[in-house]
């Protein structure tokens, strides 16, 4: 899984994704933040996988971005799952509803704790194949 | 909320406020608040201004509670040592280690044992073993047991006062000693008549010791088995036996330490107990049946002596006909079951009964009769626990108690032996003081079993003596609903006994004074009204109606009801009664005083702050030395490793609900050491002691707890580790030596923050905060920034929630270094303690904070926000813990992997700004509590935080009191050289200070005060102390005669403990070493003995002079002890002597090195220590002598006595004399400046008219001597009296000298703004406080530059073990990013903002 690149940063973790459409975009975000996180211990497993349904609102799209990404970052902590596919049923400037599938925790093994995507230096931009975004976590 | 507006504010100057002392009766200190008007708005709407007052009750209190402006509103003091006291004891307390700030009991108090007897404290010195006391739990407003760490023994120091309370309680302590009033602790010196204090009415008995004589043994118990039947196969008999021995409760015996537990245990057995035998092998069962609470009580003591026991409920039905009715109820019944034979068959041999009491026939074992009161009063408690009516006034009345009454059921055929029972247990009552009414029996109905069962009844008469007794000497044990009416019921009574014997009073008194005919009616009642608190009725009854019976307590007095809702009005039910005190007198006093520590440390104040934090760091040593554990440290990384979770998402073993969770916000690491995850001590050595108050568990949100439910004890990721390390640099060996730190020393860092649920407290307020900054206009050119106004809803909400996410962080870390110590503890199989696994230090370092800086000049407000920053405050700072008053707040800085950590300590860098301009050296002495000190002194202490009283003058009353000293200031700038003495000519009585400072004196009869220059160019004459007026009044004549003979003649040896008296046997000697010697003997009930005489030669002047001298010695450590702690607080001991006692160290000292001046007929001393000068100053003072000091040489003082010679001379033993009958008058006064305006208008008259154009001094019996001729009109007599018998005297100034520029030091006294500053030859001088602003800002210039989230992991192969749950690599591809945590540690020490104390070497890491 390799949509996204890691971009400079001192402290914290940032990366740039990009994604064909705004759907693709934030479906690949969130698979490179858990793909950050965790990587399955193996590969062929095949555990029981549960869906969430996530739903939010924001003012704008940098918003309605830092606040998907945190609310799966907290529902994984909550539910204690990693995320490994996102189903985008619907998506515009100021809203959102999604699926997302993950699997129990104890199957992944836990690189790195993020703590928040952040709105520091988030960029969200639309390029000639598509979408492409900056993102800074906090870890 | 109400009331906390209205607390009263003085402006001192737009950034500092003060609360009053008069604002509430108790505090000690004001209140001293730095904030500007905008800020105290918002203090206003917190508790704040109320804590401030509130901290300054406190006892030990710093000069003022103080409200910094780095603080805000939230520090409350560091009290450190506020710990839990019984107050029935008088406070049990000892605020450690501060020499003369001990305080202490009469050593004939009575101290209550948790086993209901008392002890007088002195007693302990003997009997000090594992005794718990009875204590206080603020908290719980409940009871508690305590052990004692610690006891004291010495010599009263301060007056000691008696105490007595309105029903005649009384109690002798030291006037320090703290007392728990409505205001919390206060000292017994600050109690007013009136007040109340807190009282366990609970007595107990006095104890004994028991014999040694075996009660059961061995064959009891087999003669007991096989009575029962229990058959002797499979060894079940030795079994039994071998189970009570191996308890050693085989022979038990009168003094068995599991005596006390068994009586209590078997007395409850009598009542509601069951023993009995059941199947073929007859196991035996022990079962007790009551209230939960009560049966965990029994139980716990089961388990004190050996036996496990289990406590189990269950619904009944209850169906029971009685002689009134037939009931039917549902209850639910709890019982505590233990299964033991051993113990069924052990209490059985003692005379327990077995099976269905109603049916046996039993008696009082014979033994009970045999043991000490105090057993029997424990086996009594816990039967009357079970058994006895509960103490209650009758229906209707309120006033009067029922009958104590005792009932069982028997049927006809045991109805004998019930009769004996009961007739033995008023025989053991009457031991007790208390009498039995009557026996009743009853016929009760038919029982279940058919059987007819009478019901016998032992009351007790409802007397209020014998009510009092039996309650307050037997109490009720097993029964804490009957014990707290107990102890209400004694208070109750005592007031009530108290009430009737004034109306006894008063009905005598009335018709007296009536009848005497000088009195009318009116007049009467208003005087005997005053008298007592009986109602004008009562006594008009007792004028016209003589009455035939006893007075009663009806009327204004308060039913028992109404009385028990006041008099446990915040004490809940611990038992303690409030009580009001009604006189307080001082004590001619001798012998030592005692005092104990206790084990029950409990923190009442916890400290309150501003700040967040949900990252920190702690640290904590170890033992071990890095040789002895080099080869475990794989053991120990793997341990940890695998038993702390670490990681993301990484779930603890601590799991907990949702509600604990809540208490975790509020209560921090707290709640941690309540779980049993540490201890107090834990606590102490965390920044705020592990919780921030004002947490606000309601602005958390529900995902926020979820997150965080599961990760209490849990390591987390990212820059969190837990690492291994050894020290490997000290840098400061004095500090280290504080801290207890040596090079290779194991040292381990726990470096965690709030885990999940502070990520989601962040994420959910940055969410909301973007909102805010449209809401208020803020522009930040990063959302990340997002903010809120500190004062908005939405700022206070976080901050609220911030502080949960603090709170949560500290018991995080708390919960971690648990699971350290327990790795450690599978490991070495060594207990942590033995370990020696203390914390140092728990700091957060990612903070927001309220501060105030100077900047451009002005003082603004700041809210300072410090990530990766950790605050340092300087020694003395008030919310440092007192461990760590004295070495500045820990700081410790991790490195991260593989780089060094740093602990560091907090300075107090550049702290004083001072705005006055008064000043004086710092070599200057002045009078205070704590003896002649110098200002550098009090300056230096001040820092650590000891608080001194100045010797100062109440300007209206012209009398002399002890003032605190509020603060001390220092500054640089240019001084003089002035003397002041009676003739204006002596070298040597000179004060250094500035020409502009304010000294006092007398202008037309009035006390005014001026800058200095101005009286030297005016030729006016200053006050100094003419005699020192206090009422301290230890009573120890022999020991003081013999503390100033050595105090001059005689040598201590500190290192070796000994005492030396040196002296040549000459015939003019002998009885003064007789005397010295006699006296040794009769204070420390020990002798001098005689030792070597020593041959000396020496050359004086040309002449050769030899002699010889005798060393009298004692190598007694305790002796010694006692002499050297009066030594090194010499001056505040005599200080605190009577007069007799003062004339006897006196004399001692001129016995020692003192001599008879024949040609002056003057006593001349001659002194070389400057400690014994100034005893001998003070001495002098109090016996209201001049003494006048001259310096010979460098070192040497001549201290010059020329009155009271008589009466000195009647003291010593050697020195004497003929001294003249002539009084030496040195009471002088300014003739000019108390006649001012008649000398200036020519209305004045011989002999003042002279004195005054010559501007003389004359003696002030003499000005009243003349004066008394004077008619009133013309000169202002009263005044002139009111001067002249002042504490006060007059002399000369003079400037002698240019100083040039020099540190100057200058102090703020309370109130009275003056104190007394001694001339080199002790001249004690009246000046005023510094006028200016005076003003010492202390700030904490904290590390704020440090950036501990930026700190580089640099892995280097140094044999440096990292466990890592995560990959890890990603953060450390930035290496460059960070900085250097040397570089950033050498900044901080050099710029002085810490200071360094070592280096720490990572072993082994383990990250997340």
């Amino acid at each position: 899984m390799e949509n996204y690149e890691f971009i400079e940063h001192t402290a914290d973790i940032g990366i740039r994704v990009k994604g064909n459409d705004l759907k693709d975009l934030f479906k690949n975000a969130a698979s490179a933040m858990f793909d950050i996180i965790a990587e399955k211990k193996s590969k062929e497993q095949r555990a029981k996988s549960k869906e969430i349904l996530v739903k939010q609102k924001a003012d704008n799209l940098d918003e309605l971005f830092i606040n998907w990404l945190n609310e799966l970052l907290s529902l994984s902590a909550t539910e204690e799952l990693i995320f490994s596919d996102f189903k985008i049923d619907k998506i515009d400037k100021n809203s959102l509803q999604a699926v997302a599938i993950g699997e129990d925790i104890k199957n992944y093994k836990v690189n790195t704790e993020i703590k928040a995507a952040t709105y520091h230096q988030l960029k969200i931009e639309e390029t000639k194949p598509g979408w492409q975004a900056e993102v800074i976590f906090d870890v | 909320m109400a009331d906390i507006r209205e607390v009263p504010l003085e402006k001192i100057d737009d950034y500092r406020w003060r609360i009053p002392k008069s604002y509430k009766p108790g505090m000690r200190v004001p209140g001293i608040i730095y904030a500007d008007e905008k800020l105290l708005k918002d203090i206003r709407h917190d508790k704040a201004l109320e804590q401030v007052a509130n901290v300054a009750f406190l006892p030990g209190i710093v000069n003022a509670s103080l409200a910094m402006p780095d603080l805000h509103w939230g520090y409350g003091f560091s009290i450190g040592g506020v710990a839990a006291t019984d107050i029935e004891q008088g406070g049990v307390i000892s605020p450690g280690g501060v020499g003369f700030d001990i305080n202490c009991l009469d050593g004939n108090t009575f101290i209550c044992n948790e086993l209901g007897y008392r002890i007088r404290i002195k007693d302990y010195e003997k009997n000090l073993n594992k005794d718990k006391l009875i204590c206080m739990d603020f908290n719980k407003e409940k009871s508690d047991s305590t052990t004692i760490l610690k006891f004291l023994k010495q010599r009263p120091r301060t007056v000691v006062l008696n105490i007595l309370t309105e029903t005649d309680r009384g109690i002798s302590a030291t006037s320090d000693h703290p007392f728990y009033t409505k205001d919390g602790m206060r000292k017994a010196s600050e109690l007013q008549i009136g007040e109340e204090v807190a009282i366990y009415p609970f007595e107990g008995v006095i104890y004994e010791e028991p014999n040694s004589e075996v009660i059961v043994d061995k064959r009891d118990i087999k003669r007991l088995l096989s009575k029962l039947g229990k058959g002797s196969s499979g060894r079940a008999r030795e079994q039994i036996i071998g189970h009570l021995e191996k308890r050693n409760l085989l022979p038990l015996r009168y003094n068995s330490i599991q005596l006390p537990y068994l009586l209590k245990i078997m007395g409850y057995c009598f009542g509601d107990g069951l023993i009995y035998f059941t199947g073929k092998r007859k196991r035996g069962t022990v079962c007790f049946y009551g209230k939960e609470e009560d049966l965990k009580n029994i139980k716990e003591d089961l388990i004190r002596i050996g036996f496990n026991s289990g406590i189990y409920s269950r619904h009944r039905h209850h169906r029971i006909r009685t002689f009134y009715g037939v009931y039917e109820f549902d209850r639910r019944e709890t019982w505590l079951k233990c299964s033991s034979s051993a113990l069924a068959a052990l209490l059985a041999a003692l005379g327990t009964p077995v099976g269905n009491k109603c049916y046996q026939q039993y008696e009082l074992p014979k033994w009970l009769f045999k043991i000490r009161l105090w057993q029997k009063r424990l086996f009594l408690a816990s039967l009357f626990g079970a058994e006895l009516s509960s103490p209650a006034t009758m229906t209707g009345h309120g006033y009067n108690f029922y009958c104590p009454t005792l009932s069982m059921n028997k049927i006809q055929d045991s109805l004998d032996s019930g009769y004996k029972f009961l007739e033995g247990l008023s025989k053991l009552l009457s031991e007790f003081g208390i009498s039995f009414h009557k026996i009743t029996q009853r016929k009760e109905f038919v029982n279940k079993q058919g059987i007819i069962s009478y019901r016998l009844r032992l009351m007790m008469t409802s007397e209020t003596e014998n009510l009092i007794n039996l309650y307050s000497k037997i109490s009720f044990e097993y029964n804490e609903k009957r014990k707290f009416l107990a102890n209400c019921a004694v208070g109750y009574l005592r007031l009530k006994r108290q009430i009737i014997r004034e109306k006894e009073g008063v009905a005598v008194l009335a018709p007296k004074l009536y009848n005497s005919g000088k009195w009318d009616r009116e007049e009467l009642c208003n005087y005997l009204d005053s008298l007592t608190n009986i109602n004008e009725r009562f006594i008009e009854r007792s004028l016209y109606e003589p009455r035939k019976a006893k007075p009663r307590m009806w009327g204004d007095n308060p039913t028992f009801e109404e009385y028990i809702k006041q008099a446990t009005k915040g004490l809940g039910c611990s038992g303690m009664v409030w009580e009001r005190i009604r006189s307080i007198s001082d004590l001619e006093f001798y012998g030592y005083v005692y005092d104990f520590t206790v084990e029950h440390a409990h923190h009442n104040f916890i400290a309150n702050n501003f700040v967040v934090s949900n990252c920190g760091v702690r640290m904590l040593k170890t033992n071990f030395q890095y040789e002895e554990i080099k080869n475990k440290i794989k053991d120990l990384v793997y341990t940890l490793f695998s038993d702390v979770p670490s990681g993301l998402g990484s779930k603890g073993d601590i799991r907990v609900s949702a509600k604990e969770e809540r208490e975790i916000l509020v209560k921090g690491a707290e709640w941690a050491v309540e779980k049993g995850y540490g201890t107090k001590e834990d606590l102490e050595c965390t920044e705020e002691y592990g919780a921030i108050q004002g947490a606000d568990p309601a602005a958390v949100s529900d995902r926020a707890y979820e997150r965080g439910k599961a990760q209490s004890g849990t390591l987390g990721s990212g820059n969190h580790f837990l690492e291994i390390q050894a020290i490997d640099q000290l840098y400061d060996r004095d500090l280290c030596d504080e801290f207890g730190l040596t090079l290779g020393q194991i040292t381990i860092m726990i470096h965690s923050g709030s885990r999940g649920l502070g990520y989601q407290v962040c994420d959910d307020y940055t969410k909301s905060m973007i909102r805010c900054l449209e809401k208020y206009s803020i522009n930040v050119p990063d959302r990340q920034l997002a903010c809120a106004p500190v004062n908005s809803p939405e700022g206070k909400s976080y901050l609220g929630a911030m502080k949960c996410a603090a709170n949560y962080a500290w018991a995080n870390r708390q919960c971690l270094m648990y699971l350290t110590r327990k790795v450690f503890e599978k490991v070495f199989s060594a207990s942590w303690q033995k370990m020696g696994m203390y914390l140092i230090y728990d700091v957060a370092h990612n903070i927001a904070k309220i501060e105030k800086y100077i900047i451009d000049g002005k003082e603004k407000t700041l809210c300072v926000h410090r990530k990766g920053a950790t605050r340092a405050f300087g020694p003395g700072h008030p919310a440092l813990p007192e461990r760590y008053k004295k070495t500045g707040q820990p700081v410790i800085i991790p490195g991260d992997m593989g780089r060094n950590s740093y602990l560091l300590v907090g300075t107090k860098k550049a702290e004083e700004e001072t705005f006055g301009s008064t000043c004086f050296t710092g070599d200057m002495r002045i009078l205070t509590d704590k003896g002649i000190v110098t200002l550098k002194e009090i300056y230096e202490f001040n820092k650590l935080g000891l608080a001194y009283n100045a010797f100062s003058l109440n300007k209206d009353t012209l009398s002399t009191e002890w003032k605190p000293i509020l603060s001390v200031s220092k500054r640089v700038g240019p001084a003089i050289r002035i003397s002041v003495s009676q003739t204006n000519r002596s070298r040597f009585s000179t004060l250094d200070t500035t020409s502009d400072h304010n000294f006092f004196i007398f202008d037309n009869a009035e006390l005014k005060f001026d800058e200095l220059h101005k009286i030297i160019d005016n030729q006016k004459m200053v006050c100094v102390l003419d005699r020192l007026d206090i009422r301290w009044k230890l009573f120890f004549p022999r020991l003081a005669f013999l503390v100033g003979a050595l105090a001059t003649d005689g040598y201590i040896d500190r290192k070796n403990e000994r005492v030396v008296f040196t002296q040549k046997e000459c015939e003019e000697k002998v009885n003064f070493i007789k005397y010295v010697r006699s006296s040794f003997e009769h204070v420390f009930e020990y002798g001098l003995n005689e030792g070597k005489t020593k041959f000396t030669s020496g050359d004086i002047r040309g002449r050769v002079i030899t002699g010889s001298a005798t060393d009298f010695s004692t190598g007694r450590k305790h002796t010694a002890e006692e002499i050297i702690s009066i030594f090194d607080n010499i001056e505040t001991w005599v200080l605190g002597l009577n007069t007799e006692s003062t004339f006897n160290f006196l004399a001692g000292v001129i016995d020692g090195d003192g001599t008879w001046n024949p040609a002056r007929k003057v006593i001349d001393i001659f002194a070389g220590k400057e400690k014994v000068i100034g005893a001998v100053v003070l001495a002098c003072l109090k016996l209201g002598i001049l003494p006048y000091v001259s310096v010979q040489r460098e070192n040497c003082y001549i201290i010059q006595i020329s009155e009271r010679i008589e009466e000195l001379l009647r003291f010593t033993k050697r020195v004497k004399g003929m001294p003249h009958r002539q009084k030496y008058g040195s009471k002088l006064f300014s003739v000019r400046q108390l006649f001012t305006e008649n000398w200036k208008s020519g209305d004045i008259k011989w002999p003042f008219k002279r004195k005054s154009d010559r501007n003389c001094l004359m003696e002030g019996e003499k000005i009243l001597r003349f004066l008394a001729w004077q008619s009133s009109s013309r000169y202002n007599k009263e005044k002139i009296i009111k001067i002249t018998n002042s504490p006060l005297r007059m002399q000369r100034v003079k400037k002698v000298d240019d100083l040039g520029i020099d540190e100057l030091y200058n102090i703020e006294v309370q109130d009275n703004h003056n104190y007394f500053i001694f001339t080199k030859t002790f001249v004690p001088v009246l000046v005023k406080n510094c006028h200016g602003a005076g003003r010492v800002k202390s700030r904490t210039a904290a590390t704020k530059s440090i950036n501990l989230d930026a700190l580089l992991k640099e892995l280097e192969s140094k044999g440096i073990m990292v466990k890592a749950s995560g990959r890890g690599t990603i953060v450390e591809e930035a290496p460059q990013a960070y900085k250097d945590v040397n570089e950033v540690v050498n900044v901080v020490h050099n710029v002085g903002i810490s200071k360094r104390v070592c280096r720490m070497r990572p072993l082994g890491v383990i990250k997340g």
